[in-house]
């Protein structure tokens, strides 16, 4: 049996494949023939780069959910984990210096569709937060001045669940914690068959970098092929390997523990992350424990830079779909991440455990065909968080931010305009740290929950060296392992200041009051009120 | 006129037309030690700069910590720190000193050198016809390079304290051992009330630091910082480079006034790369240079300890002579030298101004084209990734060595060619997924679902597996070792 026929069935077996091929099931007649000079040979015009911003352009906002901006090529990985990514980069806006709100998807995803700090989303309490029916997301405000606007998200906590399904014409979820793989041929297939004629606004997103570092489609180790793993690759992929291990360590024996969040959605619980440094001192000759060697590290780490290869891949095949169907010349891509992932920096396999730039340095890149030529392979140094979407977005559209957003849009930027450089952003973990990160120094306040009522107090009022805080010199610390607080307490108390001074101004749980005379005015000039 | 000219020719082969001796041809022969303050040199080289400029340039260093000889680096920074590396006890180009270049040029086997401006001053001193021509790296007002460190646990109430203590201070030029004099003098206390260590070779240094051996250290920023890092030492309480201008700690690029008249030309091209490779470092970011730090090749450093921060270059590497002259008056203070002697004859700023002006007069570089993001598809970047041999396919055992086990090769060889082209990638990595029960090669795979973590009885047998499996590894290569076979790293249970 020919060998062709039998794949072009597989393929026709699965719908969402066959939108990626745009040739459909006509028995592979997109595939070269023996002979024939393949897809790399063939000359594929260039499209013409715009001078000037089109008006209302298409926005794709893409979330590598635990994409670390360091372990992509562009953002100073060695290994060539990013060739789409960096291809776009190339052509693109880049922030370097772009921080999500949080070290963890609920948190992080809230403050990148509200605009607002996790705290104003709702009440910071882990086991209760979702976003509001009543909060306006950017999915709303875009959908009010006039795009249609799509959702292809792989569940976990960017769900409907979670509130995340507000404001779209379609809301794509697919398996849980899943891939590019599955949500960019649907959100592909959407487009081919989309008849409105107005602009869209698209998210895609997807968990490929996310532990447990596996969804690395058929390239299982692209990055470390020399390795001979025995046994590891089953441990790891084992769902919550990750979890067990500290500092290069497996603790097999220890409780990780669930919780329900208020809407039924199980999770592993994050406070198990405080025991486990606790637990592995004490980790008697009894317990089950394995020190990982550096080569099995070297192996996990390989696993997650090929995560991110395969996010890189199916990112890329998406955009591809954009160029084929004659979309990429009206469109603007925005690729940013929720959250990094610490790699052992600090002991840990996750990143809800700890807020460092391994946690919350995430990627932020605008590109495609609508960037007129002025913004194109252009880098920004200033300070960008995860609050600046929301109006980036809205700025895009030609419209203003809802009122009560925190950040402010990027398009001054990338227009060169005087734009006084952020000072620093602030974060908030979900085991209770806040962070305030600056051009070259981190100030991380930790040991209270979000909501627990002394904790504005203990910030303003505990001794700087009292073992709240800790202070990092993270421009030349870039892993900050070093806690310099003991020599630089001045520097962490002018922190401290401004970190009390943000909270002063959050208002908790106020998102939902977010629409701005501007915006209600617009709203309603369209027969919305 | 004939015999004149016919013993100019003579003469030239012995001496030069001039009456001086004839240069060597050949490459420009540059007495090198690898330091903050040189390194840009050396990067111009190992960036191909020298080589594109046409001018032919070897650096030469010792050869190792332990043997004198002056020897040839390799033109990669790379190559440079492996050789480094490679002798632990005896480190290839062992760090060489400003008085060992100017020895190794008075014998005639260097033409320049690069050399601090304190050793520098000793050439003119002995009035040596030789001239500085650059200035490479030098520490700057606003954050000095050099740090005076004190030994935890010694507890300072005022000057007379610091009597009785011991004071150490690298192996150099003079400049160390006059600094480490001028701090003193600086804090109000004679200098014979305080122990001098002088001129200590950078290992022993280290070892008596780890020793806690002095009392006082005037040591430069890394080594400094390491050991204030380690808490072993402190930062001198208070201190602040004021005892002398910061500024004073040129590094000179040095050359024999004969080269200088004879090979005027090269030596133009060899300081218009270094300006070359001087501009594009003071073109990155200080995020960038943050960035590739860790990079040999890239990214001048920046430290920032404590209000310190390494050597900096300038964008017009001339040399400062009023520092010179200042610094000439020190070491006449401490007795390095007995006279002040005229320094402006030594110091020829020609040939930097000829290379600015010459690199100012270069075409822009020429910025490569950015290929458009539609130009290639995301299969072949992918496929780019993983091609081993670069022959633009993925051969049958390329596929093995990346892909999950339960991949078949000739699923995916839609035209049976032997070779996936990047469409047939495509087909690959788009039908098939560990997440995905689809696949339907000859055989499936997925990832294990979520499981109950409380009793994680599934967890534990697979540790339990792989330390079985490797535990049975490693008895076996503990076998084959005994027969002299290599076995697998260690491991820990």
């Amino acid at each position: 049996m020919p060998v062709q026929p039998r794949i072009s069935r597989l393929l026709c077996a699965s719908a969402l494949a066959l939108v990626l091929l745009a040739g459909g099931c006509a028995g592979g007649d997109q595939a070269p023939q023996p002979g024939e000079p393949g897809p790399a040979a063939r000359q594929r015009p260039t499209l013409p780069v715009p001078e000037a911003f089109p008006e209302r352009p298409n926005i794709v906002v893409i979330s590598a959910d635990g994409m670390r901006l360091d372990r992509t090529h562009f953002g100073g990985n060695r290994r060539p984990s990013t060739p789409s990514l960096d291809a776009l980069v190339a052509n693109g806006a880049y922030f370097p210096n772009a921080f999500s709100q949080s070290n963890e998807s609920l948190l992080s995803h809230g403050a990148l569709f509200t605009g607002r700090y996790p705290s104003e989303i709702g009440r910071p309490d882990y086991l209760t937060l979702f976003l509001p029916d009543e909060a306006l997301l950017l999915s709303e405000a875009v959908t009010a001045v006039g795009y249609e606007s799509a959702a292809f998200v792989a569940g976990g906590h960017v769900k409907a669940a979670f509130g995340f399904d507000q404001g779209y014409a379609r809301f794509f979820e697919g398996r849980d914690f899943g891939s590019f793989h599955e949500t960019g041929p649907a959100a592909t297939a959407w487009l081919s068959e989309r008849s409105a004629q107005g602009p869209f606004f698209l998210f895609l997103h997807g968990y490929d970098c996310h532990r447990p570092y596996l969804k690395t489609s058929v390239f299982y180790h692209p990055f470390d092929t020399g390795f001979l793993p025995v046994g590891l690759d089953a441990l790891i992929a084992k769902r919550n390997f990750s979890e067990y291990v500290y500092d290069g360590v497996i603790y097999a024996d220890y409780e990780l523990g669930r919780i329900w969040h208020s809407n039924g959605e199980r999770m592993l619980n994050p406070d198990a992350y405080l025991g486990l440094p606790e637990y592995a001192a004490a980790a008697g000759a009894d317990a089950l424990t394995y020190k990982l060697r550096p080569d099995d590290l070297g192996h996990i780490l390989a696993h997650y830079d090929g995560s991110v290869l395969m996010a890189d891949t199916f990112i890329g095949l998406f955009l591809e779909s954009l160029v084929e169907l004659g979309l990429w010349e009206s469109t603007v891509v925005i690729v940013l991440g929720d959250h990094g992932e610490d790699l052992q920096d600090h002991g840990f396999y996750n990143h809800r455990s700890v807020i460092f730039d391994s946690t919350t340095r995430v990627p932020f890149v605008l590109g495609g065909g609508a960037l007129p030529a002025a913004w194109r392979g252009t880098t920004h140094y200033e300070l960008v968080d995860a609050v600046d979407l929301a109006p980036t977005v809205m700025d895009l559209a030609g419209s203003v931010a809802p009122a009560g957003s925190r950040g402010r849009s990027v398009v001054a930027l990338l227009d060169g305009q005087p734009v006084a450089p952020k000072p620093m952003v602030f974060q908030q973990g979900v085991l209770g740290q806040s962070s305030v990160r600056t051009a070259t120094h981190r100030l991380v306040f930790r040991g209270l929950r979000l909501t627990d009522e002394r904790y504005l107090e203990t910030l303003a009022t505990a001794p700087i060296d009292g073992g709240h805080f800790a202070l990092y010199e993270s421009f030349r610390d870039s892993r900050e392992r070093q806690d310099i607080l003991a020599r630089a307490q001045p520097l962490a108390e002018q922190l401290r200041g401004a970190m009390v001074d943000w909270y002063g101004e959050l208002q908790v749980g106020t998102a939902a009051e977010s629409m701005s005379p501007e915006l209600r005015k617009m709203m309603q000039d369209r027969g919305y009120w | 006129m004939r015999l004149t000219a016919s013993s100019c020719v003579l003469a030239a082969l012995l001496l030069g037309c001039d009456g001086q001796p004839a240069e060597p041809a050949g490459p420009l022969r540059v007495g090198y030690f690898h330091g903050g303050r040189n390194t840009l040199l050396y990067r111009a080289m190992d960036a191909g700069g020298y080589r594109r400029e046409g001018v032919d340039v070897v650096f030469y260093a010792t050869r190792s910590t332990t043997d004198p000889e002056f020897a040839p680096l390799p033109d990669s920074i790379v190559e440079y720190e492996k050789l480094k590396q490679a002798d632990e006890a005896n480190r290839y180009f062992g760090r060489t000193t400003g008085p060992q270049i100017i020895a190794e040029m008075q014998a005639g086997r260097l033409d320049c050198g690069m050399i601090g401006e304190s050793s520098f001053l000793l050439v003119v001193d002995g009035g040596l016809p030789w001239s500085a021509i650059a200035k490479q790296g030098q520490d700057s007002r606003e954050a000095p390079g050099k740090v005076v460190v004190l030994r935890a646990g010694i507890q300072l109430q005022g000057p007379e304290d610091l009597q009785g203590l011991v004071m150490g201070s690298r192996e150099s030029g003079p400049y160390d051992k006059v600094m480490a004099r001028e701090f003193i003098q600086h804090q109000g206390v004679e200098l014979d009330r305080v122990e001098f260590l002088d001129m200590i070779r950078q290992e022993e240094l280290r070892a008596m630091l780890k020793r806690q051996e002095l009392d006082l250290a005037f040591l430069h920023l890394h080594l400094g910082a390491e050991f204030v890092e380690k808490g072993l030492y402190k930062v001198f309480p208070g201190f602040g480079f004021h005892f002398a201008d910061p500024a004073l700690s040129q590094s000179l690029l040095v050359c024999k006034d004969t080269v200088i008249q004879q090979r005027r030309a090269e030596l133009v091209l060899f300081l218009s790369a270094y300006k070359r490779r001087v501009d594009f470092e003071l073109a990155l970011t200080p995020q960038e240079r943050a960035r590739f730090s860790g990079e040999k090749s890239r990214g001048l450093d920046l430290v920032f300890f404590d209000g310190l921060n390494v050597p900096q270059y300038s964008a017009e590497p001339v040399i400062d002579l009023a520092l010179l002259e200042q610094m000439q008056a020190l070491l006449l203070e401490h007795g390095v030298v007995d006279e002040a002697r005229p320094v402006a004859p030594h110091v020829d700023n020609s040939l930097m101004l000829e290379a600015l002006e010459r690199v100012r007069s270069l075409p822009a570089p020429q910025v490569e084209p950015v290929e458009p993001f539609e130009a290639r598809t995301a299969s072949e970047r992918l496929l780019a990734v993983l091609d081993q041999d670069g022959d633009g396919a993925l051969s049958p055992a390329e596929v093995e060595l990346v892909a999950h086990k339960k991949v078949h090769f000739a699923d995916f060889d839609g035209d049976s060619s032997g070779d996936l082209d990047p469409e047939e990638l495509r087909l690959l990595v788009t039908s098939t997924s560990p997440l995905l029960p689809g696949y339907r090669g000859r055989g499936r795979f997925e990832v294990e679902g979520e499981e109950p973590t409380e009793a994680n009885d599934s967890f534990r047998k697979a540790l339990k597996q792989m330390m079985k499996k490797r535990k049975k590894l490693k008895k076996k290569a503990a076998g084959e070792n005994e027969a002299g076979v290599q076995g697998p790293a260690e491991g820990g249970g």
